[in-house]
């Protein structure tokens, strides 16, 4: 069984529209017009149990309308989903009981308790017994050093503190699929990196699958072995990461600093990215020229210094994002 | 199965608990608006008062039958905004995409929402409530009768709310109408029964079930017949299940809209 089977999923959203200001209003009231819009458009694409898979796309190109799919919170226009073998919209408690959702833009714990009171109500949700549940709080409570806040009101927390607790609330019945999405929106490096190393001990210890949706590449790179990227509702690509990198490797970028002024002119295979000064800032399509023809086109004996480097994951990712805009 | 409704019992208790332990945060405030709100209710106790100054009874009821319109309204309303106040921001739950952290938990989603808040003056209505039916009419049997009836009126309020409230689901800003509504649900509680007309009655034992809520739970504490307490007990179990279908059918339409925006 595979953790998640998704077949030409498919959600349109309706909603109204109006002409603007108060006479917009008034006309809308007596003309409503209606606007749809299709945020996911028949996607299919399966998940193996343990996997990470980045979940990833521009604004607006349907990632949280799948994962609320996927997780029964929505329900599809159109389409067929079993995750771990459950459709979740007719069986949506059956599902929740095997997985847990993060969403970095909204909060599921009560703000007025502390978070040591928020997981015990959420093992008490999950039907969990106590002494499980405090045995499973001491070990979170040791892993992100929860010491220091575990008795302090939500609404007194940091975005960070809170996030860390939103992810311990959701893995307090040790989901075998885990959905983040947008997890570490808006928090500083430090806690990011300790987010994504408890993330991938998850993974390697308790065989979580993780779904993950982020804007930042970091966290893509770091934690995925596969990608899928959708856009406009569609999915555009869907491969390893090894290959969504080499795909694009044939690209290399040189950086020189010259101890003259030398004129370039971009030729086939070799295009001028910066040209400031005695610094020189190359693109060079593998599959046409080679490094060494850059070079010589540089002349050797005026280099300084020179870097050559891949195309970052940001770069790939972003031209996929526009070559696929539609 | 049957562990099932255990569990979502017991989560409907903690949430309560923890509600309870909310309010008790600021003592000084919770107990401030509780006395308001009975110091609210009595006030309108003057307005019979005067009535039956000038005359002895309305309709065939005494000043202590008027009362007990008020006993009954104002325990259920306050049981009903104690234990289920979650129902009354299912619109903003609906509107704002709140209703995502409902879902994602194996527990039943209306069960969890209604619980999910409480409403501390409530304890005002529910006290004057008992306050009114001791001072009036007093007996061991009225007070046990009384306890099951607001138990019974709540569930019915709630329902009502319930049903009023999934309109959200498919027409958005409807919470004007559902206030305006809910409003004219506890007049018809709270006024007796015999100053309404034919038609305005009719709509009260259906529309807008006021008369199951207070009217028969007033006649039974009057005077108790087993026919309108199975009535009672029928009509209640038919509202608690139409609530569940219209709510859930309103579910599937449900948008969860990423609102982070300020104003509403
Ligand atoms: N409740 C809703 N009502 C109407 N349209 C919606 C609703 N939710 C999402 N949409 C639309 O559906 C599309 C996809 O939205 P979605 O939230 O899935 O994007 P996303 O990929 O998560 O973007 P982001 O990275 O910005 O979070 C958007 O165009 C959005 O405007
Ligand atoms: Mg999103």
């Amino acid at each position: 069984m595979k953790a998640i089977e998704v077949k030409k999923l498919s959600k349109t959203f309706k909603s109204k529209t109006k002409e603007k200001g108060l006479k917009g209003s008034i006309k809308a009231i007596f003309k409503p017009k209606y606007q749809e819009k299709k945020a996911v458009n028949k996607i299919s694409f399966e998940v193996e149990k343990g996997e990470i898979l980045a979940f990833i796309g521009p604004n607006g190109a349907g990632k949280s309308t799948t994962i609320k799919m996927l997780t029964g919170i929505l329900f599809p226009t159109s389409g067929e989903i079993s995750v771990l073998g459950i459709n979740p919209h007719k069986e949506r408690k059956k599902l929740a009981y095997k997985i847990g959702t993060v969403f970095g833009q909204k909060e599921q714990l009560w703000i007025h308790l502390t978070p040591y009171d928020n997981f015990k109500f959420f093992g008490a949700i999950y039907d969990i017994p106590e002494k499980i549940v405090e045995r499973r709080i001491e070990e979170y409570k040791q892993i992100f050093e929860l010491d220091e806040f575990i008795n302090t009101p939500v609404r007194g927390l940091s975005l960070g503190q809170r996030m860390i607790c939103e992810i311990v609330a959701s893995l307090i019945h040790e989901p075998d699929i885990l959905f983040l999405d947008e997890p570490t929106i808006g928090l500083d490096p430090v806690i990011k990196e300790k987010i994504r190393v408890f993330i991938k001990r998850l993974n390697k210890e308790k065989k979580t699958t993780i779904f993950l949706t982020s804007h930042d590449v970091g966290d893509i790179e770091k934690l995925c072995k596969r990608v899928i990227i959708v856009n406009n509702g569609h999915i555009v690509l869907d491969d390893s990461m090894e290959n969504l990198k080499y795909h694009y490797l044939n690209k290399k970028i040189v950086e020189a600093k010259m101890n003259t002024k030398i004129n370039l002119d971009d030729v086939d295979g070799i295009s001028i990215l910066k040209d400031k000064d005695y610094n020189l800032k190359l693109e060079v399509d593998l599959t046409k020229k080679s490094i060494s023809d850059a070079i010589k086109l540089l002349d050797p004996d005026k280099i300084i210094d020179i870097n050559i480097s891949n195309t970052p994951l940001e770069t790939i990712i972003s031209n996929i994002y526009k070559e696929t805009k539609e | 199965m049957l562990t099932a409704v255990k569990n979502n019992f017991k989560i409907m208790f903690l949430s309560i608990k923890y509600n309870l332990m909310r309010c008790m945060e600021n003592n000084v405030a919770f107990m401030t608006s509780i006395i308001m709100m009975i110091f609210n209710n009595a006030s309108f106790i003057i307005q019979w008062l005067t009535i039956f100054a000038l005359k002895e009874t309305v309709g065939s009821y005494t000043l202590n039958d008027v009362m007990l319109f008020w006993a009954v309204s104002s325990g259920s309303f306050g049981l009903a905004h104690i234990l289920f106040n979650g129902i009354h921001k299912l619109p903003d739950y609906i509107e704002e995409g709140k209703l995502d952290a409902y879902l994602t938990m194996p527990k039943n989603v209306l069960c969890y929402v209604a619980t999910s808040s409480l409403e501390p003056s409530a304890f005002g209505d529910l006290i004057y409530g008992y306050l009114a039916l001791i001072i009036f009419n007093f007996s061991i049997k009225n007070i046990l009768l009384y306890t099951l009836l607001i138990i019974l009126g709540s569930l019915i309020f709630t329902s009502f709310a319930v049903i009023l409230n999934s309109i959200t689901f498919f027409i958005f800003r409807f919470s004007y109408v559902t206030e305006a509504l809910k409003e004219v649900f506890l007049n018809g509680c709270l006024y007796p029964d015999v100053i309404f007309k034919r038609a305005v009655k009719i709509i009260f034992f259906t529309l807008i079930p006021s008369a199951f809520a207070s009217w028969i739970p007033v006649h039974l504490l009057m005077n108790f017949s087993l026919n309108k307490f199975l009535i009672l007990i029928i009509f209640t179990i038919f509202i608690i299940i139409l609530a569940f279908i219209v709510f859930y059918r309103g579910l599937k339409n449900y948008s969860s809209s990423n609102l982070m925006g300020i104003r509403g």
